[in-house]
C-alpha cells in the first residue's frame, strides 16, 4: 500500500514538475514581421553608420525610418501583394542608394490567442553601390524572429 | 480561462473521488463483489499458480464526450482495450475521435478538424499483489493521429504597402505523434463493471509543419502545444474470464 501510495505521488509530482514549462502564450504586438539588414565595413566587421540616416518605401509616402542617428541595422517591412519591393536609404540630401529585394509571402496562421500574420521568403537582393559595397542574403526565412537576414558591406567612410 | 478550466478539472476530481469512496466502503464493509479479475490471486494462505493472462477489459472515456460542458472547444469520443497480465502489467490499444468545429470571437479565425487517433502503452498496477478489485496505477502511451483540417481568418490588410490578402485554407494535411505519462486510479462498482480516471502529461514528439499554419487542434492530443496535460474518466467493463 505504501509503494501504492509513494508511486502516485511520485507520479502525480514528476507529471506536475514535468509541467512546469508549458502552456504560456507570448503573442507580439503588432503581427508584423521585419528583414533585418546589418551593416558590416568592408574587413566583415560590424559598425554603424555615420550621422542620421532615412529609409523609405518607393512608390509609398511611407517613412519607413525617420532620421535615426548611427544606426546598426534597419528592420524593414516587406510588401504582402507585391514581390520585389524597393527601399530607399537617404544618408545626406544628395546621397541615397536603393536596395530591391524579392521575395514571396507567406501568410501564416499563429494560434488563435495570436492571430494570423506574414511570413516571406527571400528570394534576391541587390542595391545600387553609391555607399554600399555589396549585399547578400544569410537567412532567407523572414519571421517574428529578429534573425538576421541580410549583410550589407559599406565602403570605408561611410 | 484557463483558471476556470483548472476550477472545472479540480470540480471533476472531486466528483470522481464522490463517486469512488463510497464503493470502496461497500468493498471494507465485507460485501463480496469480486470480478474475474481478482478471483485468481491470493486465497487464504497459498498463493494459486496463475495463469499470465488472467482477463481483459474494454473501456470508454466519458470525459472527452463532455468536454464542451468543461468550456473546452473540442469534443472527442475514445474506446480502449486492455489485458491482464498477472495483475501487473496491463498493455492497452486506445482509440478515438476527435473533432472541433470552432470561431474565435476575438479573432474571427475558424479552425475545423475530425479525425481518428490511436495510443498503445502499458498500464503497472501498484496493488497487483492486493486481493483487491481497485487499482492504483501508472502507464506510458505513444500516441498517433493523421488529420485534414481547414482554417480560415480575416484578410491580411499591409500596413505599410497597402493591399490585402485572404487567408482561408481547406483540407491541410498533417500527423503528429505524442508520448504520455499516465497516473490513475479505478475502483469497482458493481461486478465487472468498474468506474475510474487517469490524469495525463503529454508531451508532442513531432508535428508535420505546412507552410501556412501549424495545427491548432490534434485530435487525442488536444490544443497544439510543446506539452500538455489531460485526463480521462472511464467506465470499464471486465469480459467474463
Amino acid at each position: 500500500m505504501r509503494r501504492a501510495i509513494l508511486g502516485l505521488v511520485l507520479g502525480i509530482g514528476l507529471t506536475a514538475w514535468l509541467g512546469v514549462a508549458c502552456s504560456n502564450t507570448d503573442c507580439v504586438i503588432t503581427n508584423a514581421s521585419y528583414a533585418n539588414f546589418v551593416f558590416y565595413n568592408e574587413q566583415g566587421q560590424a559598425v554603424s553608420l555615420s550621422g542620421t540616416v532615412s529609409v523609405t518605401a518607393a512608390g509609398t509616402d511611407s517613412v519607413l525610418i525617420n532620421q535615426e542617428a548611427s544606426p546598426k541595422l534597419f528592420q524593414l517591412p516587406l510588401s504582402y501583394t507585391n514581390t520585389e519591393d524597393t527601399f530607399i536609404v537617404h544618408y545626406t540630401e544628395r546621397m541615397v542608394d536603393s536596395i530591391f529585394v524579392k521575395h514571396a509571402n507567406i501568410p501564416h496562421f499563429i494560434s488563435m490567442d495570436c492571430g494570423t500574420g506574414m511570413y516571406h521568403f527571400l528570394e534576391g537582393v541587390s542595391s545600387t553601390d553609391n555607399a554600399i559595397d555589396s549585399i547578400q542574403i544569410i537567412n532567407p526565412e523572414v519571421t517574428y524572429d529578429a534573425k538576421e537576414n541580410i549583410k550589407i558591406y559599406y565602403t570605408t567612410g561611410m | 480561462m484557463m483558471q476556470k478550466k483548472i476550477s472545472r478539472y479540480i470540480i471533476l476530481l472531486v466528483c470522481s473521488w464522490a463517486c469512488v469512496c463510497p464503493a470502496n466502503a461497500q468493498e471494507e464493509s465485507g460485501e463480496s463483489k469480486s470480478s474475474g479479475r481478482e478471483e485468481t490471486l491470493v486465497q487464504g494462505t497459498s498463493r494459486e499458480k496463475s495463469p499470465f493472462i488472467r482477463g481483459a477489459s474494454v473501456s470508454a472515456d466519458i470525459f472527452g464526450i463532455a468536454g464542451k460542458i468543461f468550456g473546452n472547444d473540442y469534443q472527442s469520443f475514445e474506446v480502449a482495450g486492455e489485458i491482464n497480465l498477472k495483475n501487473r502489467f496491463f498493455p492497452v490499444v486506445e482509440i478515438g475521435y476527435g473533432t472541433t468545429d470552432t470561431t474565435d470571437d476575438d479573432k474571427d479565425i475558424h479552425y475545423k478538424v475530425a479525425a481518428p487517433y490511436f495510443r498503445i502503452g502499458m498500464n503497472y498496477n501498484f496493488f497487483y499483489k492486493k486481493d483487491t478489485p481497485n487499482s492504483i496505477f501508472a502507464g506510458i502511451r505513444l500516441g498517433f493521429s493523421s488529420f485534414d483540417y481547414d482554417i480560415s481568418a480575416p484578410d491580411l490588410t499591409d500596413p505599410v504597402w497597402g493591399g490585402t490578402v485572404p487567408f482561408r485554407y481547406d483540407g491541410v494535411k498533417s500527423n503528429a505523434m505524442w508520448a504520455e505519462l499516465v497516473v490513475g486510479l479505478r475502483t469497482q462498482v458493481v461486478k465487472n463493471f468498474h468506474m475510474g480516471w487517469s490524469f495525463r502529461y503529454k508531451r508532442r514528439l513531432s508535428l508535420k509543419e505546412t507552410p501556412n499554419s501549424d495545427a491548432w487542434y490534434i485530435p487525442g492530443f488536444g490544443i497544439n502545444d510543446s506539452a500538455l496535460f489531460g485526463a480521462t474518466y472511464n467506465l470499464i467493463y471486465y469480459l467474463p474470464w
